[in-house]
């Protein structure tokens, strides 16, 4: 499933909650929290992580990963952790409306 | 978080940040399939994106890619640097004689509030000064200035220690220096009650150059005692480097105080209706030119009242100082002129970018494929568009950097040529300021603009898969391009036409000014110029000394004939006058007519060979005592007595109360004032009741100028050892000067160049743009041949399409001369300006280098071998 247009700063802001994780590692922590649903394209994510990082929100640092190799590390700052929340509410918000308008399945009313 | 976005402007920063990319991304490929990561060189591309989203980031970012793109075609870069150059530098340098003799204000406090005054007698079609007592009461009554100065231009002869020699001389007011914010270099400076004092003691100030030519820069010249044209006066101070005084084709060598005109004169002070001074004002703070002409014009009217026997007809007009250089006069005709030359240089401008425009697009078929495939990898359109726009202004930039490198030598040329040998004072400083190089800089931003046009648009429209398709190779050329390269060859070609018109009709007008009959005979003729005045002689001695050096001079060997002349041929000063008819007063609301004349030997007419058709030459019995005479020229007597024997006849000049002068003969129609194609009414009066000081010393002979010099002056410096002489040469090297084939030259020297600079652009552009058509239709050529076409067949069909092109280019540029033409008439003497012979041979001339440029590539294109181009790619 493609991504609604606009979220994957905030999936990858709340996916960096959990500790710190190198590119790679983000499109795959998306992908196996949602089940395999979300298809994370490496080469929107990348240019995300560098828009975030310009913004200050997350923070980059080389570091070794668990197999020994070196890989470039991201963790969420103090105003990338703010911002998550002002997107969490948002996003609350935004599902709660979506789901008032569409109701239940369109076949369960006609029943 | 503002410095996390400028850091990246810094490239060295960049550059960092770049390998830093490259290394995460080659770190995950070892981590991650390669495959599941996907296009990483997008990946790439898109993170750039972002940290390029300041505007100022990508610019730099931009220019840092047209250098390198630069770098990489130094043939190309140096071919499109050197034909901007060409075309900034000419345009550059035309503006920057503009710039020096126009719009560069006065180095003085506020300048742009000066306002010259300049009153006119009704009829007359040029303005006068103001005489000492009319301009106090404007001084004193213009409501809408601040401050109000005079001055009066002269050539005097200064004295310090040795023998006098000519300077220029303005004899300013006692406000001049406090209104202008002078201050001194050296001393003082003139002080109110010196100026305008009947009988303070005469002071005198020294201009910088001078005191720094002739005085060493001596400051020991402060308290010196000088000798003005023979009167005592006291050197107190030298006036600052930079300022040059108001008088604006010259620095002035000395300032002396106004009041020193009245010492020989004292009707100075008083006198109303005497051209004496010319007036700068002030402008109050908030007050317009609107205001300060209206505030002038109430005080010329109730001055017409007051003083209706000299100011009844005196109307006053004012411009901002400017504007009025070198006299108010000018104020009307330079804004054509200037427009007409910068319009001219501006073309030359267009047919270099054209050229450009052709090497750019030839180059951008190549660059096509980089920009199809930098947008199929999702490079947005605009910003492939900015990145070609970078390029260019880039381009354009160098090259003006390099025009204005090429324009300083082009106007050290021209001023070289520009300095006019009536007045070798003259000072033209072309040196760049602020104004040249903003100039220089819109000029090159809208060359940039006009070359990247095409190369932009076909950008912002590319479509991919006909790039693609084609492999940036057009098969027989696609339309649209054809339509492209056709559009340019036509503008270029129509462009220099308009300009090879423009200069052929002022090189045309040159020749014929030149080839003009003037009603005199200038060969064999020497001109000396002297002011006996310069070494103090009053009137009578100075008639003494012009009596015994005449004699003198005849008797030398050789010598056919001598006579004295107040105003050569085309000399920059003259007499002119109103003229009132004995018998026939002016009805209400009539303008006297305006008449130049001149103070003349009776000799005169002799040694120019001017013949007298009726009546009789002046004579020895024309003296002091007896009636006053004149005689007139054959235009004179057909405007004032049309119809009737003007012999006999009297008039007056100036005002109706001066003595009658008789009308004693009628001489042929000369072009003493300009060389104009109609005979302007001319008289002449006798030296011998018309005493001035200044004279130039005409002497025929046959034997050679410079031993007849020698003679001369040996007589000269046997009478008056200390009187300054000037302007010695032959009367044909008098004609080339300022006022008279001078401007001719100069206007049409640079027209001429111009367009020779136009004909070689665009003959080389045509050449480019038909051996590129040729070179891409090398495969279409091979097979024509292949099916049996002859090298005439292919002659044929190359050259005619540039023919074809060329031949229109011609039509349209002859249609927009016809147009426009008018513009340059003001210019022209002798020949109009649709002129059928110089239409016609400036389309022959271009033409023909057209034709031999489409020639070359055309043959070449015959002789090719058709199994290799069969197989072109």
């Amino acid at each position: 499933m493609e991504l609604l247009q606009g979220t994957l700063d905030m999936l990858t802001l709340r996916t960096l909650l959990f500790g710190p994780l190198h590119g790679y590692g983000i499109a795959k922590a998306i992908r196996s929290t949602s089940n395999e649903t979300l298809e994370i394209e490496f080469g929107s994510l990348y240019p995300a992580l560098k828009r975030l990082e310009a913004k200050g929100w997350i923070a980059s640092k080389w570091e070794t990963s668990e197999h020994n190799r070196r890989a470039k590390y991201y963790r969420l700052t103090r105003t990338g952790r703010k911002q998550l929340t002002r997107e969490h509410s948002k996003w609350a918000e935004f599902v709660d409306a979506i789901t008032r308008v569409m109701g239940t399945a369109p076949g369960e009313v006609e029943r | 978080m503002i410095w996390r976005r400028l850091k990246h402007l810094f490239l060295s920063r960049r550059r960092a940040e770049e390998r830093d990319m490259q290394e995460e991304l080659d770190a995950l490929v070892q981590i991650a399939d390669e495959r599941e990561l996907g296009n990483l060189t997008l990946a790439a591309e898109n993170a750039r994106e972002t940290w390029q989203w300041t505007s100022l980031d990508a610019v730099v970012a931009d220019v840092h890619y047209a250098f390198r793109g630069l770098r990489k075609n130094p043939g190309f870069a140096a071919v499109a640097i050197a034909t901007l150059a060409v075309g900034i530098g000419a345009n550059t340098a035309i503006f920057s004689v503009v710039n020096s003799l126009f719009l560069r204000p006065l180095p003085v406090q506020d300048a742009y509030r000066l306002v010259v005054l300049a009153p006119r007698e009704r009829g007359s079609s040029e303005f006068h000064d103001l005489s000492y007592p009319d301009y106090r009461d404007y001084r004193a009554h213009a409501r809408a200035f601040s401050d109000m100065l005079g001055f009066a231009v002269g050539m005097d002869g200064i004295a310090v220690d040795q023998g006098p020699h000519q300077v220029l001389t303005s004899y300013v007011t006692g406000n001049y220096f406090s209104m202008l914010g002078v201050r001194p270099a050296l001393g003082r400076l003139i002080e109110p009650a010196e100026a305008e004092t009947p009988g303070a003691a005469p002071v005198l100030v020294l201009g910088y150059t001078c005191w720094q030519r002739q005085f060493n820069s001596d400051p020991g010249v402060i308290g010196k005692s000088a000798r003005l044209n023979g009167h005592a006066v006291t050197i107190v101070g030298v006036a600052p480097e930079q300022f040059h005084g108001t008088f604006s084709l010259a620095e002035t060598d000395a300032y002396l105080p106004a009041g020193m005109l009245a010492i020989e004169d004292s009707s100075f002070w008083t006198a109303r209706g005497k051209g004496e001074l010319r007036a700068i004002a002030r402008l109050k703070p908030g007050m317009s030119l609107k205001q300060g002409r209206a505030s002038l014009q109430v005080i010329a009217r109730s001055l017409a009242e007051q003083y209706p026997e000299t100011n009844k007809y005196t109307s006053m007009e004012a411009y901002p100082e400017w504007r009025a250089r070198p006299q108010p006069d000018s104020a009307g005709s330079w804004p054509a002129m200037v427009g007409i030359f910068l319009t001219l240089a501006f073309i030359v401008l267009l047919v270099a970018c054209v050229n450009l425009a052709s090497i750019l697009r030839a180059r951008g078929n190549a660059r096509e494929s980089e920009m199809a495939v930098r947008s199929a990898l999702g490079a947005a359109r605009g910003r492939l568009v900015r990145q070609l726009l970078t390029e260019n202004v880039l381009l354009a930039i160098v090259g003006g950097a390099a025009g204005i490198l090429l324009s300083t030598w082009i106007s050290m040329v021209l001023s070289s040529i520009c300095t006019p040998i009536d007045l070798p004072m003259v000072q033209l400083d072309f040196r760049p300021d602020w104004r040249v190089f903003a100039y220089a800089f819109g000029v090159a931003l809208l060359a940039g603009l006009m070359v990247g046009l095409g190369p932009m648009r076909s950008a912002w429209r590319s479509n991919l898969s006909i790039v693609l398709h084609e492999g940036g190779r057009a098969l027989s050329g696609s339309r649209r391009r054809n339509r492209a390269r056709n559009v340019l060859v036509v503008t270029q070609v129509a462009a220099s036409m308009v300009l090879l018109i423009a200069a052929g009709l002022l090189v045309r007008s040159l020749e014929e000014a030149q080839r003009m009959n003037l009603g005199f005979d200038p060969h064999h003729v020497l001109n000396l110029r002297m002011d006996v005045h310069q070494i103090g002689y009053d009137e009578a001695r100075g008639r003494n000394f012009y009596g015994e050096l005449l004699a003198r001079a005849r008797a030398l060997p050789g010598v056919e004939s001598a006579a004295f002349v107040f105003s050569v041929p085309f000399f920059h000063d003259r007499f002119l006058s109103t003229v009132h008819i004995e018998g026939r007063p002016l009805s209400q609301g009539e303008a006297p007519s305006e008449v130049s004349y001149n103070v003349i030997d009776p000799a005169l007419l002799q040694t120019l060979r001017i013949p007298i058709l009726r009546g009789r030459g002046f004579n020895e019995a024309d003296n002091e005592t007896a009636p006053r005479v004149a005689i007139v020229s054959q235009a004179m007597a057909e405007r004032l007595w049309p119809g009737q024997d003007p012999v006999g006849k009297r008039f007056r000049i100036t005002k109706p109360a001066n003595p009658l002068l008789e009308v004693v003969g009628v001489a042929r129609n000369t072009k003493f004032v300009r060389p104009t194609p109609e005979a302007e009414p001319y008289f002449y009066v006798p030296l011998s009741q018309n005493y001035t000081a200044p004279m130039t010393l005409q002497v025929r002979s046959s034997r050679p100028a410079k031993a007849l010099e020698r003679e001369v002056l040996h007589e000269i410096r046997a009478l008056a050892p200390d009187l300054p002489l000037y302007d010695v040469r032959t009367m044909e090297e008098s004609l080339g000067g300022t006022m008279g084939f001078f401007l001719f030259r100069v206007g049409a020297d640079l027209a001429a160049g111009l367009g020779i600079l136009a004909l070689f652009l665009t003959t080389v552009g045509v050449y480019g743009v038909i051996s590129y058509a040729a070179s891409q239709r090398t495969h279409e050529i091979g097979l024509r041949m292949a099916l049996g076409a002859t090298g005439q067949d292919i002659l044929r069909m190359v050259l005619g399409q540039g023919l074809r092109l060329i031949g229109t280019g011609v039509l349209i540029g002859l249609g927009i001369a016809l147009a426009v033409s008018r513009a340059v008439s003001s210019l022209l003497v002798g020949v109009s300006a649709s002129d059928p012979m110089t239409y016609t041979s400036v389309a022959v001339l271009l033409g023909g280098f057209a034709l031999v440029a489409g020639y070359m590539p055309a043959r070449r294109a015959t002789r090719v071998d058709v199994m290799v181009a069969l197989r072109h790619e």
